[in-house]
């Protein structure tokens, strides 16, 4: 009776670890769900009109404009520290962001779901994820600025750039709304990256390689999947890296802390040029060949590579951990993290030379 | 029968145990960090760091002891090594810099053992020597005598640091042309350094007696792999005329000489 009791219960759990993994492949999202979150995505900027109208932002149209009411207007200003990054880094970001999920939205949602492949459907999986990521970032931005503003309402008065009056409160407002607003943006950017992945995984690129003739709007489609391709470099750095982990500012100047800020500014540099070159400019795109296509994808696929180190590159050196812990001091840094001197110089290679080699021969052949 | 359900369950316990260790070898993620690690670590605290106490007391050794050195063979030798030594000194920085972006492959299973234990022995060999030159210079406070006579007590420690070494970097080429991630520092042209390199050094063990193959290697590898020479392997993938002589030369293809020969003094476009 034992013997008997042990053989069911085995039977029992070999059935349903099969059952499980049997099960596994099952639970795709449907392209209906996807369309249904992208509607409630679209609700949430429409029921906020106040915070996202449309405007302009360094040249760009857009309806993601974020505006903060009359008061703290005079304080957004490149002038006032720890404001002026909100509208040159942040809210640019989020405006090039969006403006590719919403120009690809539309292809996304009518794929024909009885067509699509196993590599699209995980793709869209991780897509619907993000989607309702974002828009649960989007709600608790919408709090801290309603916080952010309901301060400067009630307690604080104008202050003029320049003048340095230094108040630990509205700092420390300004800080936790610019990291609900930097989550924003950075899921905002991942949403902009998964829905790349997804265009990737129809393969609509691999027939701008293959069907002829092509057309200028063929290379719109790919300057607009670099462009997207591009953006996770900036954000991730500036914002996810820098500005929502620490008030770097504030961290204790070094030979290291100077040639971070080096390189951050170098960065800025990059991200105007992208800007320029990829959001803004007014320059006409050639019509390119199925070969150019295939060179500039090839390019490109490599670029990518080179970008994942520099990813790792950023998580390898741990800034957070560089400047709280060890007060921006590598050699005391070194002890702990032996590689951390190779991750920077990574950094420093790929911002100030692999990006804008890229970006140079990108822009020389598709204008 | 307590004693034999005992052993029956401390069998199976044995047997879980063994078995769990199996499939936890089988499919943990396999990295490179030992021997990015290794290789860091010998670069920047170890003798291929130009700043070490190591790499200065032996090359001002080295420095001093050639003038004194009567035979031509043996002049030439301690050049070779000498040039080598340093040649590998500006490749180990290079490779320092990116192996720690790379995947483990087949190739690394194969070689990376046998590029640590070479490290390992190169590093002793490059301590022992220091540690002798440091002694017997105080004791005999420096003497030219001390110093002309020193070398044949020095010649084996400078000879397995360099074969050592030369061992080492030999697989390492190999290793990094297969495990680096980054298709800019780590392509055509790259592989085709390493190979060169890799010759020269051949080349440099088989002729150690005579003078010049070892600043072939040095002014060969300076002209790639230094820091100011970065750009021409970062442009490297753009550059359509570098990748046709890349290519002309790896292939042999009518008059590829001239073109390596251009490829040596630095000129690969």
């Amino acid at each position: 009776m034992k013997l008997k009791k042990i053989m069911a219960g085995l039977g029992i759990g070999c059935f349903s670890v099969l059952a499980l993994v049997g099960l596994g492949g099952c639970g795709d999202v449907s392209l209906s769900t996807i369309t249904q979150n992208f509607a409630e995505l679209e609700t949430v900027f429409q029921d906020n009109p106040s915070v996202f109208s449309h405007g302009t932002i360094d040249g760009m149209e857009s309806d993601y404009v974020i505006s903060y009411g009359t008061k703290i207007d005079s304080f957004v200003d490149a002038d006032v520290e720890g404001f002026g990054e909100l509208e040159e880094i942040y809210n640019a970001t989020l405006v090039i962001a969006s403006d590719y999920v919403d120009s690809n939205k539309h292809y996304v949602t009518n794929l024909h779901e009885s067509d699509l492949s196993s590599g699209t459907r995980r793709q869209l999986n991780i897509l619907n994820s993000s989607i309702t990521t974002y828009r649960d970032s989007i709600e608790d931005f919408l709090v801290e600025r309603t916080n952010f503003i309901t301060y400067f309402d009630n307690f604080e008065t104008p202050i003029l750039p320049g003048e340095s009056k230094p108040s630990i409160v509205r700092d420390a407002y300004l800080r936790r709304f610019k990291r609900s607003y930097g989550a924003m943006v950075a899921n905002s950017v991942q949403l902009c990256s998964d829905m790349a992945e997804v265009i990737e995984s129809t393969e609509i690129l691999n027939l701008l390689e293959t069907t002829s003739p092509t057309t200028v709007a063929d290379t719109e489609v790919v300057k607009e999947y670099i462009r997207a391709k591009m953006l996770p470099i900036f954000s991730e750095f500036q914002i996810t890296e820098i500005e929502n982990k620490m008030n770097w500012a504030g961290q204790t100047q070094t030979a290291t802390k100077t040639r971070i800020d080096t390189l951050l500014q170098n960065l800025q540099t990059a991200f105007e040029s992208y800007k320029k070159d990829f959001v803004t400019s007014t320059a006409s795109l050639q019509v390119l060949t199925n070969q150019q296509i295939t060179e500039v994808f090839n390019m490109t696929s490599k670029f990518i590579l080179d970008t994942e180190d520099y990813m790792d590159a950023l998580i390898g050196l741990n800034i957070e951990r560089l400047a709280v812990s060890f007060d921006c001091d590598m050699e005391r840094y070194l002890n702990s993290n032996n590689m951390a001197e190779i991750y920077l110089e990574k950094l420093e290679q790929f911002v100030t030379k692999i990006l804008p080699n890229f970006e140079n021969q990108v822009v020389e052949m598709i204008y | 029968m307590k004693r034999k359900w005992f052993i029956v369950i401390l069998i199976l316990a044995i047997v879980a145990v063994v078995l769990t260790i199996v499939f936890i070898n089988l499919f943990r993620e396999r990295d490179t960090r030992s021997l990015a690690n290794n290789i860091n670590s010998v670069v920047v605290e170890g003798y291929l760091n130009d700043e070490s106490d190591e790499y200065r007391t032996i090359n001002e050794y080295l420095d001093t002891i050639y003038p004194l050195i009567g035979s031509q063979e043996e002049r030439a030798e301690i050049q070779n090594m000498q040039n080598t030594y340093k040649a590998y000194v500006v490749y180990g920085e290079f490779v320092n810099k990116q192996f720690v972006f790379s995947t483990y492959t087949n190739v690394y299973r194969e070689k990376s053992r046998n590029v640590s234990r070479n490290f390992s022995r190169a590093q002793n060999s490059a301590n022992s020597l220091e540690n002798y030159i440091e002694e017997n210079r105080d004791v005999t406070s420096g003497s030219d005598f001390w110093t002309a006579n020193s070398w044949a007590n020095c010649k084996q420690y400078m000879q397995d640091l360099f074969t050592y070494t030369v061992n080492a970097f030999d697989n390492l080429g190999d290793i990094y042309t297969s495990c680096v991630t980054s298709p800019t520092m780590n392509n055509d042209l790259t592989a085709l350094v390493f190979e060169t390199a890799k010759a020269l050094a051949d080349d440099t063990v088989q002729n150690v007696t005579t003078a010049g193959h070892g600043a072939s290697l040095l002014n060969f590898v300076n002209n790639y792999l230094t820091p100011e020479q970065e750009d021409v392997i970062l442009e490297y993938i753009y550059n359509t005329t570098a990748q046709g002589n890349v290519k002309i030369i790896t292939e042999q293809t009518e008059g590829w000489e001239e073109i390596y020969n251009r490829f040596l003094a630095g000129a690969i476009a």
